[in-house]
């Protein structure tokens, strides 16, 4: 098979697979409905304060596993759905930052600075407008850039990368997400350590299961799903819960927020706001492409550029940035947006997941079986690579996705700020019980309980202490990748206690992994 | 008193638990070394990757240790302890709950045992629904700081609409404790 028919095949296993209903006598598939009912649930828990996409992620994984079970059939409906919710949460969670001055996740943080102040000037419609436009133009750009370098990536990736180059890679990308993410490297490289330590409990090739204490809940190790959810999730809610308990202690009420704000976008708004969605396109699509950095720093990133470009050339009687500048809007936005297509370069080439997104997708791979991201994926052979349509066929719904953004998604998006007349107080506790009830259907044990709990702990303290949870969750999902790529390399090169150094590659990697976490403790020392 | 910077806290905390790893639980509780000799090939024994783990939590300590303090360093204080308290007693209480509730009311008011009930309505539905209503009732409460209607409404939706959702469109999905019993 050519270049050609693979991406042929993919596009036809979205379009003509499972047929689901007729309309007007067209077949829909499956997987396309799959695409539009993510896509607007997406849109929904973007736009709700203390939900977002990871939350969404996790409940809809266990509930679509068990609609469509575990054969590779259900690949393409299962991860069209969840990147249906990537798309739609990200347009929608500007919703709530500009309404409201609440953002709805860190990245739109930025979002409520220009957002909000056009929200009180009556032009929270425009706002939203500018945002979406924003948002869809860096996610269409940085999902072209994925769809051309993953497979080029890949392939080098094969090419060049045998076993003691992957495990160096791989020590490589956990050191660069610990001392990234987040404020402090060194409670980075904590986090790692302690995802690390966790997944290694009750594993390994004894019979004796390690660290298990002779449990025999640890026996069989935490299961993956329950400490990702846990410490993300319900880490995530309790702090939610406790921000809002403090304001009952402090204010006597939790406050409830209002709406008010109508305009339109006009092709000369679009000419203004064009260079800053470039800027921040390129920025957001450069830092997705790196494993683990995220949206957050794309999003300040391609804030302080537009700033910078926006004092420069700013006609007298514009709003500056930070007092009502759609400016503003369009270059957190399209910055923010274009990491989300190029945060799976990583996952897809080398089979990385570089934010919590592409952990839910690494997840929902692992779990139903038949895909496993990474160069593997991308073998051009000529007898047919399953594997390979499966990946055409995400990039397939990918453009679907975005097809649905540019037309409804809009449209959609500023009808949800209705969402926001739900009590926080409420909703949070209600995705609190769904989210151990989707986590208890996937396994029927109460332990999966215990075990989100007791993780849901470890990442409320996690987030209060000011350690991001991002770097724990990586090291839990790659642990196991990481020893097993040791050890089947440590068996290849006859047993060379020195394999991580044994080409010029893998010595590249391990000198970065050392590089990157000096270089960025001297830059954080050397700023505070 | 002189208080103690919250990253030095951290700090020990983790260079005492990677110490606990690396020199007690490690050894006691792993039956190959960092290295073993399998049919006289050497190969990585299960030790390693933990203690990997371990290294890297002791270097993350004297990081945090020796580096640089900054002044509004995010701590832990008393509300952090006392809420996340509340949380974990609420949601063990729904546990116990969720899963003692259905098996006690078959002990008291039905002729068979729950085993054999645990697909019959109303009693699958027992352990779930009050054990689901004392998380979600629960929670709003504490951060009411009062019992209100509203948090008992958010109790019984939360459990109707799970209900709806796993369970009456799916025969083989089981709610808790239904898997468990």
């Amino acid at each position: 098979m050519t270049a050609l028919d693979y991406i042929l095949a993919g596009v036809l296993a979205v379009i003509h697979g499972p047929e689901a209903f007729t309309l007007l006598g067209i077949p829909v598939s499956v997987t396309v409905l799959m695409v539009v009912a993510g896509f607007f649930a997406g849109i929904v828990v973007g736009a709700t304060p203390g939900l977002g996409q990871v939350i969404a992620l996790a409940i809809s994984l266990p509930i679509l596993i068990s609609i469509f079970g575990f054969n590779a059939s259900a690949l393409l409906p299962v991860m069209g759905f969840m990147i249906g919710i990537m798309k739609g949460s990200t347009v929608g969670g500007a919703v709530p930052a500009i309404l409201f001055n609440t953002p709805g996740t860190p990245d739109s943080y930025m979002t409520t600075l220009d957002g909000y102040p056009m929200t009180r000037n009556g032009q929270a419609q425009k706002a939203l407008r500018v945002a979406h436009f924003s948002s869809v133009s860096g996610d269409t750009f940085s999902d072209i850039c994925l769809f051309v370098f993953a497979p080029s990536l890949a392939i080098l990736v094969e090419r060049y990368l045998d076993l003691p180059e992957k495990t160096a890679l791989i020590i490589l990308s956990l050191s660069f997400i610990a001392v990234v993410v987040g404020r402090s490297p060194a409670k980075g490289l904590a986090a790692a350590a302690l995802g690390l330590f966790f997944v290694y409990v009750g594993t390994g090739e004894d019979f004796h299961p390690r660290l298990s204490l002779n449990a025999p809940a640890l026996a069989d190790g935490i299961p993956i799903t329950a400490a990702v959810i846990g410490v993300l999730v319900v880490g995530s809610i309790f702090s939610e819960l406790e921000k809002l308990w403090r304001e009952k202690s402090i204010a006597g009420a939790i406050t409830p927020t209002s709406q008010s704000g109508d305009g339109r976008l006009h092709w000369t708004d679009i000419r203004r706001i064009a260079p800053y969605i470039g800027r921040s396109a390129v920025i957001g699509t450069a830092i997705g492409a790196l494993p683990g950095i995220g949206s957050t720093l794309a999003a300040t990133l391609g804030y302080a550029s537009g700033g910078a470009f926006h004092r420069r050339r700013k006609a007298p009687d514009e709003p500056e940035f930070g007092k009502g500048a759609m400016q503003g809007i369009a270059a957190t936005e399209a910055a923010n947006s274009s990491v989300a297509g190029a945060n799976l370069i990583p996952v897809l080439s080398l089979g990385i997941p570089g934010n919590t997104a592409a952990v839910f997708l690494v997840l929902a791979a692992d779990t139903i079986g038949g895909f496993n991201p990474g160069p593997g994926v991308f073998r051009f052979t000529s007898t047919e690579n399953p594997e390979l349509v499966i990946a055409f066929g995400l990039f397939t719904t990918m453009v679907i996705a975005n097809i649905l953004n540019w037309t409804v998604g809009g449209v959609f998006m500023r009808c949800m700020g209705i969402m926001i007349r739900i009590p926080k107080q409420y909703l949070l506790p209600v995705v609190l019980l769904l989210t151990f009830a989707s986590l208890y259907v996937q396994q029927t044990s109460m332990a999966m309980i215990g075990f989100a709990l007791f993780f849901g702990a470890l990442g409320y303290i996690m987030i209060k202490l000011g350690v991001s949870p991002l770097p724990f969750v990586i090291a839990f999902v790659l642990g196991r990748q990481l020893e097993s790529t040791a050890r089947q390399a440590f068996s290849a090169t006859g047993g060379d206690p020195f394999f991580l150094f044994s080409s010029w590659i893998a010595v590249a990697f391990m000198a970065g992994a050392v590089a990157i976490i000096v270089i960025t403790i001297q830059r954080r020392r050397a700023s505070t | 008193m002189r208080r103690i910077h919250p990253d030095t806290a951290l700090a020990v905390i983790l260079l005492a638990f990677a110490a606990l790893v690396l020199v007690f639980w490690l050894p006691a509780d792993t039956d190959t070394g960092l290295y073993e000799i399998k049919r006289g090939k050497f190969t990585i024994g299960d030790a390693l990757a933990p203690a990997f783990a371990g290294t890297v939590m002791a270097i993350a300590g004297l990081l945090l240790l020796f580096g640089s303090k900054a002044r509004d360093a995010p701590k832990l204080d008393t509300g952090h302890v006392k809420f996340l308290s509340a949380m974990i007693a609420i949601v063990l209480a729904g546990m116990v709950l969720m899963r003692w509730a259905g098996p006690a009311a078959t002990m008291l008011f039905a002729d068979d045992d729950y085993r054999l009930l645990r697909d019959t309505v109303p009693w699958k539905y027992l352990g779930f629904s009050s054990g689901g209503f004392v998380i979600v009732a629960g929670a709003s409460s504490v951060v009411e700081g009062r019992f209100s209607r509203g948090a008992a409404l958010a109790g019984v939706v939360a459990v109707l609409f799970i209900i709806a959702l796993y369970d009456l469109p799916f025969e083989d999905l089981l709610l808790p404790p239904n898997g468990d019993v």
